[in-house]
């Protein structure tokens, strides 16, 4: 298991609830109604610990007939400790975790339902916001203005700044009206 | 009347927080803080209708108030439910319920 996945798994579990709806599990599969009631908790409350123990691979589900059914995942649980806490990080390795969650961070902040909220003020994060709109490009392809537009209208209406920022950014070159994506 | 039942409200939220928290059941406890954040808005907009309305207009001008924010909230709720947001769903739901829980209490009062 990876430390990432691992530190998941642990802040997951640190949570009185969760830790009672997997004793709950242990003891039989269950659906979200059954939890609820064996737990005085709402269907919506359990739903929500739910997801958070998916996420992190703690429980799986199934459909069976018109309920989902939840069980742990007990190859999660055979984890050694002491295969985590001795796992060598290389620097490297940590410092692309640490570039990456940050980037998470900026498109989680900044983007919503995959369009744009506003434009970073920050030029670190407007970078990060333009390279995530600039996926729906082909590199190397040219692109009329019109065509672009449509695409930057797609994230967000002030697409004129969007437009204008990718190539102060680099990240389009732009001859005439046609624009093409740079690597 | 109904700012000392918001009042009440609002400390109940806040001893129901405590003890979440001190059950280590954090995301339970932020889900109160809503709660309580509604409630609070709630008494706001109140404290706001009395100062600055005349007294004949208050039911009228506060639910007219409480309603722009639940239809802000409906909204959002489905905008989350379009797009699969089940935390978002949740957290609007939380807030329209609350919301519900303070117009009841200002029905009781008030009317």
């Amino acid at each position: 298991m990876t430390e990432e996945k691992a530190i998941l798994l642990f802040k997951c579990l640190a949570d009185g609830s969760r830790l009672q709806i997997l004793k709950s599990l242990m003891r039989e599969d269950m659906y979200v109604e059954r939890l609820a009631e064996r737990l005085a908790l709402t269907p919506a409350t359990i739903s929500f610990h739910l997801r958070k123990l998916e996420a992190a691979g703690a429980v799986t589900s199934r459909k069976e007939q018109y309920y989902t059914v939840y069980a742990v995942n007990k190859e999660v649980f055979r984890l050694n400790l002491l295969d985590v806490i001795t796992q060598q990080s290389g620097d490297a390795d940590e410092q692309q975790l640490r570039e990456a969650q940050y980037r998470k961070k900026v498109l989680d902040t900044f983007f919503e339902y995959g369009r744009l909220k506003s434009i970073p003020a920050q030029r670190k994060k407007k970078r990060i916001c333009l390279e995530k709109i600039a996926e729906d490009f082909i590199i190397g392809r040219p692109y009329d203005e019109k065509e672009v537009n449509e695409i930057l209208l797609r994230y967000h209406e002030d697409y004129c700044t969007i437009r204008r920022d990718m190539i102060g950014e680099g990240i389009f070159k732009r001859e005439g009206t046609v624009y093409t994506r740079l690597e | 009347m109904f700012a000392a039942r918001l009042d009440n409200m609002l400390e109940s939220l806040k001893k129901e927080e405590l003890q979440l928290i001190a059950e280590n059941r954090k995301d339970e406890a932020a889900m109160i803080r809503i709660r309580a954040n509604i409630a609070g808005i709630g008494k706001t907009v109140w404290q706001v209708v009395e100062r600055t309305e005349k007294a004949e207009d208050w039911k009228r001008v506060y639910c007219a108030k409480m309603d722009a924010l639940r239809v802000a909230w409906q909204e959002s709720r489905m905008r989350a439910e379009k797009y699969a947001d089940q935390d978002k769903v949740l957290i609007e739901e939380i807030k329209l319920d609350q919301l519900e829980k303070v117009l009841d209490a200002f029905e009781e009062c008030v009317a």
